[in-house]
């Protein structure tokens, strides 16, 4: 170098060599940045997956689950179905008895609901709800039940519907959810709060919603592009099938076929996708996994 | 120029490296967690299920405290984990109370009474097959039994809720509700069982 300072010819060579140089940083820190993605997105994944998992099998253990109050107590099951395989309410409810592979519906009394009867008859369009006072029922005329509250009434043959309790004109009134409500119910009925859940797989924005009772679907997790549910009775023999066939149990709303009280586990499959997919050599494979649950608060039968 | 690009490819590496490292730890926890609360939902339903099991002849005194069960540790605050926090399951079962009674389901008062509680290497065997959990199981007769009188039991049926604790605070719980059956000796029927969200 002398005093006249570079070259253009030594600038030139140096910024090639500093081109050279930076590029095979930028190629040695590629992989380690393809790396740090994927690690982030299977971290995701696996996420979603147990988010998912974890909901459906905690509610599913809970299904045909009774009150804690007691001398009305014992499985819902032994009174009506306590899962149903499609959506039962709401702006996703399938018709009565429909079967789907990929919607299922749980419904379970709270813990600690009061359990009450009916000392009249309710029948559709009159609406009114009277309640008779009992061990189980701790405040009169209605028992602890509240404004909003998603209550279900079942006479113990099976048939049942799910209305919600309207109190803003002063008297009880019911706000069928299980709509159309086609039956009625003589003196005598049980009422009890009740959760209904109802998990559904949108196929076009492959998502999961939850929906409680009635309410707006809320989205539990997305990128699941298969979700399916199996059911099998007592001796382990696959329902598929069988459960939207008839012959029916109840009317209306809330009708199901005779063979949904003879499911005794539920086979969860599911696959998750990852938002890496298709990208060239970041593309990571399904996370497809599935797990069983019995019902434990359902008994009897076969 | 060569010292340079070393510098800056380390520097990139590592913080890569770091990044990775990390969100691997942090999913190891997770599924650990996961794994730790699983297993202590099955033991805390372990617990229920072997108190349960203990009054297949009846269960004459239990509500009323008279009558205890043989799973019972010698201390009533008992360690739960190595880094020697304490459970106070005399508070624990205050708390219980407490919840119950500000939600009343029927007329009767529901008075939970502390019935098992123990490790879960004193109830379960294989001992070495058992996580590091402390369990505790509680009784209390239900609110619809119509008696007025919460230390006995006059329809045959009686709620049974169970808890298992871990490190970090892990709770899991369980909660059932049993009748008598007929026949004499015979374990009692369960009616409804649920796991809980930690009270």
């Amino acid at each position: 170098m002398s005093d006249r300072g570079y070259s253009l010819v030594e600038l030139l060579v140096s910024v090639a060599i500093l081109l050279v140089v930076f590029g095979s940083v930028c190629q040695l820190a590629s992989p380690a940045h393809a790396t740090a993605l994927v690690q982030a997105e299977l971290q995701d994944m696996q996420q979603k997956a147990r988010v998912l998992a974890d909901s459906i099998a905690f509610d599913l253990r809970l299904a045909g689950a009774n009150t804690t109050t007691g001398s009305l107590g014992g499985p819902l099951s032994t009174s009506f179905a306590a899962i149903l395989p499609a959506a039962c309410c709401g702006s996703m409810a399938d018709p009565p008895g429909a079967e789907r592979s990929d919607r299922l519906t749980i419904l379970y009394t709270p813990r600690g609901s009061p359990l009450a009867q009916t000392t009249t008859e309710v029948a559709p369009g009159s609406s009114a709800l009277a309640l008779a006072p009992g061990p189980a029922c701790p405040s009169a005329p209605l028992c602890g039940f509240v404004n909003g509250d998603l209550l279900l009434i079942s006479d113990g043959s099976g048939r049942y519907d799910v209305f919600r309790l309207d109190l803003t004109s002063g008297a009880p009134l019911l706000d069928i959810v299980t709509a159309p409500f086609t039956t009625s119910y003589g003196s005598g009925a049980t009422v009890a709060r009740v959760v209904v859940r109802t998990y559904v797989r949108d196929a076009g924005s492959d998502q999961v919603f939850l929906v409680n009772g009635d309410d707006r679907p809320e989205p539990l997790v997305d990128r699941v592009v298969d979700l399916r549910f199996e059911y099998s009775d007592g001796s382990g023999a696959a329902l598929a099938g069988r459960l939207g066939d008839g012959p029916w149990t109840g009317a209306g709303g809330s009708m199901y076929d005779d063979d949904v009280r003879r499911v005794r586990r539920v086979h969860v499959t599911y696959t998750i996708r990852s938002g890496l997919r298709g990208a060239g050599a970041l593309s990571i494979a399904d996370l497809t996994s599935g797990f069983d649950v019995a019902l434990r608060n359902v008994t009897g039968g076969s | 120029m060569a010292l340079l690009a070393v510098l800056l490819t380390s520097v990139l590496l590592l913080a890569y490296g770091l990044a990775t490292s990390f969100m691997a730890k942090t999913e190891l926890e997770i599924a650990s967690a996961d794994r730790s609360g699983r297993e202590a939902a099955y033991a805390a339903d372990g617990a229920l299920q072997a108190a349960v099991a203990e009054l297949a002849g009846g269960w004459d005194g239990v509500l009323d405290g008279s009558r205890t069960s043989v799973f019972q540790d010698a201390t009533l605050s008992p360690a739960i984990d190595g880094t020697g926090r304490r459970m106070d399951l005399g508070a624990r079962t205050v708390v219980l109370q407490a919840a119950s009674d500000s939600a009343p389901t029927g007329t009767d008062r529901v008075q939970w009474r502390l019935f098992a509680w123990g490790p879960a290497s004193m109830l379960l065997s294989p001992p070495a097959s058992v996580g590091p959990f402390y369990l505790a199981v509680w009784f209390a007769d239900d609110s619809g039994d119509g008696d007025g009188v919460p230390s006995a039991d006059a329809n045959g049926i009686v709620i049974v809720h169970a808890e298992a604790y871990g490190a970090g605070g892990l709770l899991r719980a369980v909660e059932c509700v049993v009748s008598r059956t007929p026949t004499t000796g015979s374990r009692p029927m369960l009616l409804s069982w649920r796991e809980l969200r930690p009270i």
